[in-house]
């Protein structure tokens, strides 16, 4: 440890810190522009100039390193000559205008200038201009006059983006911040840069000029998107959810969000919102009043219990929601009778159930991903799929870890892989058992195999040669249709490797589903069986059977021939169709909850906004349904009341375990490789019914039309050329697609994305695909 | 003038014989109570203008020429406003209690000289009836305060009747020294008692003054004016016992208040200021100088409300108790023992 | 002798009639009463009156929405709602001053960094229903614009001192 005295005060730091952060751990405020503690140091803005007793010259704190018995001074006559000396050169071309800036009130610049800087100006000549730049929907660069050149969003896109989409052209006074050659900023971490700019240079677009930040007031929040969990400051006015902006957790998000977190909030406002509890009569949607819906909601459900059995039920609920919510509704589908209730949408492969010796999760800390030095990730849209996970995966691969990726795609994950096999779904399986044969040969277990591909041989020796392992599954392998198989044999391979084996929480709350026994009973039928033999009646909470399903055409098919749906949902979507009643439902801004996210962690909320319109919280609702239906145990008055329920008696810990109970598969089950496999992701932007309707994300080019992607070789095949419409098939119903072709895939092998309304007419998100000329 | 008047009776009796007594007296108490009137009107004028003038104000100066009309359309205003009556009041007392009031105010004239023979009643007991008339006022305000059915009218009324009650005493004996020098209860002989060859000097006011300034004062406390305006006391409670009328019955309230005023004016000025007689020997007895006298005592009261604050009601009534009533007591026999000696020259 | 000087100052209402000679001596002074509809007293170019939004002498308004003003408020009298015009600059939607909360403090004027919100020297306005006194962006800016002349001279005059 080193000692040194700032400003009189002793301060006890780590050797090789810097001195800003030793006045930092002192309460002392060195103002500063460029530094920030995620990024590099850059020393360009020159703020932080302190005098260091025999330094000859101010130094900038944020670059230099302490030495035993150093002493700064940072309000001594040469440090106040330089921070003002500083402050009159950045105003010198930064506008004065402070009052059109949407940045002004929340302004580092603002606060530093009127804490720091001068009365007046000397400077009378002409100031310089910067043109605006397009880079997209989410950045608004109207304003880049006002940069002050402190490379925080340069830094941000080269270190934590992991891609540099802003940098700094020209020299001197003409020196600017642009992305290259009318490209817009496409990642999609893209929003912290707005954050980050100390000034109003990086403005959020959707958020520009509607409200000043003292007009605002912030709520704590948790996201409701990925498994993350990140927490939230929503940003409030007049009831209406301005902004929404990170709010800081070292464990989870740090200081960062993904676009998806940032931007979703537009969905809260969307003209689409239910409002109104809404009958269909004849054929036509009334409006209604809460206790109306409810009694015809209670009627039909009790009709349906008694004419067909309580099995004829089914009640299907979005990983989204809150812990709350799940597990009232599963409470309330138990208590009538029903065992047929689940969460898992998406998934194809029901065999783990009742297996499973807890609920799976990410196996380890969301923060010690960063420490991990061998990775193997298995069926994962990494970064569309987990923005912020990915982040950690790359900070881990920057520290010298080695990632190795076993998928059937091969998108850029923006750092160094160490080795990568990509193959077809079917073949998923088979790969991860040579990586197991050659983990057990390596291990010398088992003589040598020939089937054993070099690709498998190099992971394997990887994962055996780290100290810190994970294996993690991504979504594709959770919703792959062997994915209890390719969840044990992981297992295998993390043990063998001492690793710790985990999941990637596909949504908020795919781990809280699970604690919430939101999942089918003993002779319940899960997501898949409700839809291949059609219930009677849906209870659908916050689904959109033809986005959010495994196998929308099934879902559809279902849901039209029940004789009765109750769609609660916050949005009218395509449930008009073919629901006959809707509830509206508050979004997770308009409610209190909670959700677990993928490492178990519970994080609970309160509503930040009233409920839009005539919405009420879905756990209220349901509640509501439980009194009305006579099941007992329904008398919560708050939705901490239902969470204390289900989370007492045995620890959240230890209800986390991903053991599966299944014996080893020694052989892959190779299906006939006739024609196509499709390999569909969700695309970011249409992954939840809130980011679906964010009118801002809707235009990245994230959100575009989705296009059929396959090898080159195929295309030549068919006979199309790249940009060309082709007809894409699947169980009869064509889709007509733009293709494209993308070398990267394995052959044999079309991907068309799923979850969207453009692909929302074919089935299940895995099988064989025909690709025909249009 | 004298013998117009008794001309214009003698015709009246020949012409309509024992019927025209009431008659004239009918018109005698008009020919008081007309001016009287006017004069409330314009003494409500005068007062606004007087206390204008010492705050540096105008006054009133829009209605007519230098606002003469103002009282007119005061007047006016009030007698068409409505006359609110509260739900919870006693309905007759209520109507009543106005009329309580203003009659005595106006009574007492009746025995007020306005020169030697000018005068409605030559009563000898004349002082005891403007004492008992006065008096009978206070029923006016207790019935007012208690008939309205509100805190705030009750607890004016309270404090009006406790401190005309109290300060009546003190008038009383203030008045028994005049009648001990005078030797006579009626007003016309008090007057009379104090025409001298030495002009102003003979007046009363000379070898009573202390209790000239005590009727002054006890005057202003019994007319409930300012500093003595307690009854009222805006900021506590409100505008006292009569709170709750509205229109013409708050009118009636505010006409007697200020035709109590001119009753005192005109008593002070018979008691102690020599009535109708002149300051000086060398000019003639007039009503002009015992209206010029009232005059005078009115400005007082106009003056005194422009200059002096409200009193406390403790301090108020340790003055009438405390200090008037012994002070007077004491004023008695001295003058009754000053009377015994030589030195009484009056 | 001070005792005895007390008594008959006590006595002889000594400090009464002090009191009574001041009143009597402002009887006689010259009236400070001001015939107002006749009459009216100077007013200074930083008076407070009715508000006004201004121009400049191109057309375009000076409000640039920022705030400041609704801001400082201190009887919360200013709504503004701001949004991006077509040309991109930050205009209001809406500026309602409700002159009915409205103190008159000046305060707005004071924080407006383009002089856009000022208050005029007209003082003589009335509402006759509710509502009329509540002022919205157009009738502040008509009230601008029909003022413009005296507030810039107002402006010109107090510019050396703020």
């Amino acid at each position: 440890m080193i000692n040194i005295e700032i400003d009189g005060k002793q301060v006890v730091t780590e050797p090789g810190s810097s001195v800003l952060d030793a006045a930092w751990k002192a309460g002392i405020h060195i103002p500063h522009f460029c530094y920030h503690k995620k990024l590099s140091i850059a020393a360009s803005c020159r703020m932080c100039l302190v005098e260091v007793v025999k330094a000859p010259k101010p130094l900038p704190a944020c670059a230099t390193p302490v030495t035993e018995g150093m002493k700064v001074l940072t309000h001594s006559e040469m440090a106040i000559k330089a921070q003002k000396g500083v402050m009159e050169f950045l105003l010198i071309n930064h506008p004065l205008d402070c009052p059109i800036c949407d940045q002004g009130g929340e302004c580092m610049l603002q606060d530093i200038a009127v804490g720091y800087g001068g009365s007046d100006s000397r400077y009378q000549e002409e100031k310089r201009i910067v043109m605006h730049k397009d880079v997209g929907e989410l950045i608004s660069t109207m304003e880049m006059s006002r940069c002050i050149q402190c490379t925080r969003c340069v830094r941000f896109g080269q270190e934590i983006a992991g891609m540099m989409e802003l940098g700094m052209a020209n020299r001197g006074e003409k020196a600017e911040i642009m992305s290259f050659v009318n490209s817009s900023v496409d990642s999609e971490l893209s929003g912290n840069m707005i954050d980050l700019c100390p000034v109003g240079a990086l403005t959020s677009k959707p958020f520009r000029y509607t409200a000043r930040s003292w007009e605002l007031s912030r709520y704590k929040s948790v996201s409701p998107h990925d498994g993350m969990g990140s927490n939230l400051s929503i940003h409030v006015k007049n009831n209406k959810v301005m902004r929404v902006t990170p709010s800081r957790n070292e464990a989870v998000n740090e200081c960062w969000l993904s676009d998806k977190e940032r931007f979703s909030y537009q969905g809260l406002n969307s003209p689409e919102r239910l409002t109104k509890p809404m009958l269909k009569q004849d054929g036509k949607w009334l409006e209604v009043e809460w206790p109306v819906a409810l009694e015809y909601v209670a009627n039909g459900l009790r009709d349906i219990t008694q004419n067909g059995g309580a099995a004829q039920l089914g009640a299907l609920a979005t990983p989204h929601s809150t812990l709350e919510e799940l597990y009232l509704l599963q409470k309330l589908m138990k208590g009538i009778g029903s065992e047929n209730v689940d969460f898992r949408l998406r998934q194809a492969d029901f065999s783990a159930d009742g297996k499973r010796a807890g609920a799976p999760w990410l196996g380890m800390q969301i923060d010690d991903i960063n420490n991990l030095d061998r990775l193997l990730i298995v069926g994962s849209f990494l970064r569309k799929d987990h923005p912020l996970l990915a982040h950690r995966v790359r900070q881990a691969v920057k520290k010298g870890a080695q990632l190795n990726i076993l998928h059937s795609v091969d998108d850029d994950l923006l750092c160094p892989v160490a080795n990568k096999q990509v193959v077809k779904p079917d073949e998923l399986l088979d790969q991860l058992l040579q990586i197991l044969q050659a983990l057990k040969v390596a291990s010398g277990t088992t003589s040598a195999h020939s089937e054993i591909s070099g690709a498998a041989t190099s992971i394997a020796q990887s994962l055996a040669g780290g100290q810190r392992v994970a294996i993690l599954l991504g979504n594709f392998a959770q919703q792959h249709p062997l994915a209890a198989q390719i969840a044990v044999v992981a297992e295998n391979i993390a043990s063998l490797s001492k690793a710790s084996f985990g999941y990637l929480g596909e949504a908020a709350n795919s781990v809280g589903g699970y604690i919430a026994k939101a999942i089918p009973g003993n002779n319940g039928l899960n997501a898949s069986q409700m839809l291949v033999a059609p219930r009677k009646a849906y209870l659908l909470l916050n689904v959109e059977p033809e986005l959010d399903l495994q196998d929308p055409q099934q879902a559809i098919a279902a849901v039209s021939s029940a004789a009765m749906v109750v769609a609660l949902s916050a949005y009218k979507h395509q449930a008009q169709a073919y629901a006959d009643v809707q509830l509206p439902i508050s979004a997770f801004t308009e409610t209190s909850g909670s959700f677990i996210n993928t490492e178990g962690r519970v994080q609970s909320f309160k509503g930040s906004v009233k409920p839009l319109g005539d919405a009420r919280p879905a756990w209220k609702v349901l509640r509501l349904l439980g009194n009305l239906m006579n099941v007992p145990g329904f008398t919560y008055d708050s939705s901490e009341a239902v969470r204390d329920e289900l989370l007492s008696g045995t620890p959240l810990a230890e209800r986390l375990n991903n053991h599966l109970d299944l014996p080893l598969p020694t052989q892959a089950v190779k299906a006939a490789a006739t024609g196509l496999q499709r390999v569909a992701e969700v695309p970011i932007y249409t992954a939840d019914a809130l980011v679906r309707r964010s009118t801002a994300l809707q235009k990245t080019s994230d959100a575009a039309t989705p296009v059929v992607s396959m090898h080159g070789s195929e295309l030549v095949k068919l006979g199309v050329a790249s940009g060309n419409t082709v007809n894409v098939v699947q169980n009869g119903v064509a889709v007509p697609l733009k293709i494209v072709a993308d070398d990267k895939l394995p052959a044999g092998v079309a991907r068309v994305p799923a979850g969207h309304p453009a692909t929302a007419l074919l089935g299940a998100m895995f099988g064989n695909i025909t690709v025909e000329r249009s | 003038m004298m013998e117009l008047l008794q001309s214009l009776e003698q015709m009246g009796l020949d012409l309509l014989g024992p019927l025209w007594l009431p008659i004239w007296t009918m018109v005698k108490i008009m020919l008081i109570v007309a001016p009287v009137m006017l004069s409330v009107a314009y003494l409500t004028y005068a007062e606004r203008k007087v206390i204008g003038y010492m705050q540096i104000r105008i006054g009133p100066n829009r209605v007519g020429p230098y606002g003469l009309l103002q009282p007119i359309a005061d007047g006016m205003k009030l007698f068409f406003k409505e006359i609110i009556i509260p739900s919870g009041s006693n309905k007759f007392l209520f109507i009543i209690a106005p009329m309580l009031g203003l009659a005595p105010a106006l009574a007492a004239w009746a025995v007020m000289p306005f020169n030697d023979v000018l005068v409605l009643s030559k009563v000898n007991a004349g002082v005891l009836y403007i004492i008992a008339m006065t008096s009978l006022s206070v029923y006016g305000i207790i019935i007012a305060g208690w008939s309205s059915n509100s805190k705030y009218a009750f607890l004016g009324a309270v404090r009006s009747v406790a401190q005309i009650v109290s300060y009546e005493l003190a008038m009383g004996f203030a008045l028994v020294c005049v009648l001990m020098a005078s030797q006579s209860l009626n007003l016309g002989e008090i007057v009379m008692a104090q025409k001298g060859h030495a002009g102003f000097l003979n007046w009363f006011m000379i070898p009573l003054f202390p209790m000239f300034v005590v009727y002054v004062i006890a005057g202003v406390a019994e007319t409930n004016r300012a500093p003595f305006d307690m009854a009222e006391g805006e900021s506590e409670i409100v505008a006292g016992f009569h709170v709750e009328y509205s229109g013409m019955a708050f009118a009636l309230f505010f006409l007697a208040e200020y035709a109590n005023m001119i009753l005192i004016a005109f008593l002070t000025s018979i008691m102690f200021l020599g009535g109708w007689l002149s300051p000086v020997p060398f000019l003639p007895d007039s009503l002009v100088w015992l209206l010029g006298k009232a005059s005078f005592i009115l400005l007082l009261f106009l003056w005194f409300r422009a200059t002096f604050p409200r009193y406390r009601y403790d301090q108020l009534m340790r003055l009438g108790w405390k200090v008037f009533i012994p002070l007077t007591i004491l004023w008695v026999v001295v003058v009754a023992a000053w009377m015994q000696t030589p030195l009484w020259v009056w | 002798m001070e005792k005895i000087k007390n008594f008959f100052k006590t006595f002889l209402l000594y400090e009464l009639v002090k009191g009574m000679a001041v009143t009597g001596r402002y009887f006689f002074a010259r009236k400070i009463t001001v015939q107002y509809p006749d009459e009216k007293t100077p007013q200074s170019p930083r008076f407070r009156g009715l508000h006004a939004q201004r121009r400049y002498a191109s057309g375009e308004e000076r409000c640039i929405g920022c705030k400041l003003c609704e801001a400082v408020c201190p009887a919360l009298a200013i709504k503004i709602e701001v949004a991006e015009r077509e040309d991109g600059t930050r205009r209001t939607t809406q500026y309602d001053i409700d002159l009915v909360k409205c103190i008159f403090c000046g305060f707005c004027e004071e924080s407006c960094p383009v002089d856009a919100i000022v208050e005029t020297r007209v003082f003589e306005y009335v509402g006759e229903k509710k509502g009329d006194l509540y002022y919205t962006k157009a009738m502040l800016l008509a009230n601008g614009d029909k003022h413009e002349a005296q507030i810039a001279k107002d402006r010109a005059e107090d510019a050396k001192f703020r």
